[in-house]
């Protein structure tokens, strides 16, 4: 307590002494403070505004592409033919021919009709020598599918063909009379319908539908021709950018003693009336490559890391002086396939990327002067990319992605385009190597 | 348009105040001017956050206006602020009965100047502590140090004045 009044005995001497003692007045009159209150005002008020109108354009960019690709998996889905995929050392004609006689004996009516059709065919491709053992099979389908999905009669005969065998199995059929039908019917074979029809004593429809689902081929769901989209791989990307709004952007600014940046373009004139410096900055359209490493998780669903080199000059007029920075980002984004047009892809992703100043200079007259590249803050930025992408093959592709990129805001970040605008467009395009 | 003419009452009634208290923070007089005339568009800015509280308390709120945007610049300036100083200067041990003694003796025009004289970091620190009031807590959450630091500064910033009074007063 007594130490406490001791110390306040000494602050308060000095408050008293020091604080009264006022050695300077204002040079400023009132009136230009107020302009100067005014117009921080305005900016403040234009700041906030913008604010708004980047949360409204960053919503409205996520709601499109949210759009984009819910509109893409609703106008294309993929399709799904169910199969049964019967492997089997047996020669083709042997699977085959069964599976069709079947096929065209016991569905009824309707059913039988559409089942009829492709049993026909399937039996025809059979015949044919070079058929391969999958195209039969596949050419089942649907007839198991139409059973499954009418809910159609039990087999009659359970022991004439594996189709039937998977309609007994899904109808309830006690799992002792379809093991008893489909050991009858390929007694020395292992197939996945058979495991499918028998299954464990505990499989109903549902698990054998989703095992018939499971066994999909992709290359179903294309064009003749098209090329057949492989999962679970990588694929390495190569990529230049080209600005949208190439050529120079302009803006003036007002610099205070210190060398920071007070004002924007719109307001800055009543700031520059106390007497900074105004200058003027010319920004050069960006220079931006890189490469990107990609991996599907699904046949949708992939993500995308890649390591992107920007380079950003700027100039400031009167002075002529130049600065240039070279930023190397690490980008991580996911992605997802909306469709696929013959050998067309088209697909959209979002991104975010860290980017870290690598290289600079600046002319000795430049404004804001960077004392080194180590304080230069990280530049963060977040995009979305709708994209195109044309394969040549399974291997090569090229793509186009018109991007939509925003930089997030930092003060202390060198004057760049960036800082200037930004939402930025611009228009990524490159080639794409599948690996195997 | 009332905001503006409060402000200009404050502006002809307490300016040398204002810009005096910016001066303790910022040595340098223009630097200074800059920050009197942004802490006034501060305060145009916030003056919602503003409660009158009777006479004075426009001058106090005000005064802390200047204070913190002295402190923002002065980190701006200074972005390493978070390290610690070495200790290679001593001091010698002054109690508070004698600085509050000395400093009684000194006047105040040179008394104003020994603050002026200390280092930034350590007159940062006085001027928070004696003339905003504000608790070491308060001064290590607004510059960014630990209250250890900020206690060792006040400690420092007071034998070095306990050290220019006695020079004061031999001369």
């Amino acid at each position: 307590m007594k130490e406490n009044n001791i110390q306040k005995d000494w602050s308060e001497i000095l408050r008293e002494k020091a604080g009264s003692y006022n050695p300077d007045a204002p040079k400023a009159s009132f009136s230009s403070l107020q302009e100067k209150m005014l117009a921080a005002a305005a900016a403040q008020a234009a700041k906030r505004a913008g604010v708004r109108r980047n949360i409204f354009r960053g919503t409205a960019v996520a709601a499109s592409l949210a759009a984009l690709i819910t509109a893409g998996v609703l106008m294309f889905p993929d399709r799904k033919v169910p199969a049964v995929e019967i492997v089997s050392d047996q020669p083709v004609a042997e699977v085959a021919a069964p599976v069709a006689e079947s096929a065209a004996a016991q569905v009824s009516n309707a059913v039988a009709e559409a089942a009829g059709a492709v049993a026909e065919s399937g039996a025809a491709q059979a015949a044919s020598p070079v058929a391969s053992a999958a195209a039969p099979a596949k050419k089942t389908v649907p007839v198991s599918d139409a059973r499954l999905s009418s809910g159609a009669a039990p087999a009659a005969s359970p022991a004439t063909s594996p189709a039937a065998s998977v309609a007994a199995a899904s109808d309830s059929a006690p799992a002792s009379h379809s093991e008893t039908a489909l050991a009858q019917e390929f007694p020395q074979q292992d197939s996945p319908a058979r495991d499918a029809a028998a299954g464990s004593p505990s499989s109903n429809t549902g698990s054998v539908q989703s095992d018939l689902f499971a066994s999909l081929d992709e290359t179903d769901a294309r064009p003749a021709g098209s090329i057949r989209r492989q999962l679970r791989k990588f694929s390495i990307g190569a990529s230049g950018m080209i600005a949208a709004n190439s050529g120079k952007s302009n803006a003036t600014r007002a610099i205070s003693q210190n060398g920071i940046v007070i004002t924007s373009d719109r307001y800055g004139k009543k700031y520059c009336s106390f007497g900074a410096p105004e200058v003027h900055y010319q920004y050069y359209a960006p220079v931006s490559a890189g490469l990107s490493l990609r991996y599907d998780f699904t046949d949708r669903l992939y993500a995308e890391t890649g390591l992107r080199f920007t380079y950003l000059t700027t100039s400031v007029t009167p002075s002529g002086a130049h600065q240039d920075l070279l930023y190397a980002g690490i980008s991580l984004g996911i992605g997802c396939r909306i469709a696929g047009f013959g050998n067309f892809d088209l697909y959209g992703s979002a991104y975010g990327m860290p980017s870290k100043c690598v290289w600079g200079r600046a002319g000795t007259s430049f404004p804001v002067n960077i004392s080194g590249i180590r304080d230069i803050p990280i530049m963060w930025s977040a995009g979305v990319a709708p994209g195109i992408q044309y394969n040549f093959g399974p291997l090569l592709g090229i793509y186009a992605e018109p991007t939509l990129s925003y930089y997030f805001k930092n003060d202390n970040a060198p004057q760049t385009l960036y800082k200037e605008k930004p939402f930025y467009f611009t228009l990524n395009i490159g080639v794409r190597f599948n690996l195997q | 348009m009332d905001q503006i003419k409060v402000l200009e009452k404050a502006y002809k009634n307490d300016g040398a105040y204002l810009l005096s208290v910016c001066r303790r923070y910022v040595r340098d007089a223009d630097a200074a001017q800059d920050m009197f005339q942004d802490g006034f568009v501060s305060a145009y800015l916030n003056f919602d956050k503003f409660h009158d509280r009777g006479p004075g308390s426009l001058k106090a709120w005000l005064s802390r206006i200047m204070a913190n945007t002295c402190l923002m610049y002065l980190r701006k300036k200074d972005p390493v602020r978070n390290a610690e100083e070495i200790h290679s200067v001593s001091f010698k041990a002054t109690s508070d009965e004698a600085l509050a003694g000395g400093m009684s003796r000194v006047k105040d025009e040179d008394l104003y100047n020994m603050i002026l004289d200390l280092p930034e970091k350590e007159r940062t620190v006085l001027n928070l502590f004696v003339f905003e009031g504000y608790s070491h807590r308060e001064i290590a959450a607004a510059m960014g140090i630990s209250e250890g630091t900020s206690a060792m500064r006040l400690y420092r910033a007071k034998a070095r004045l306990a050290e220019m009074i006695e020079k004061y007063e031999r001369e």
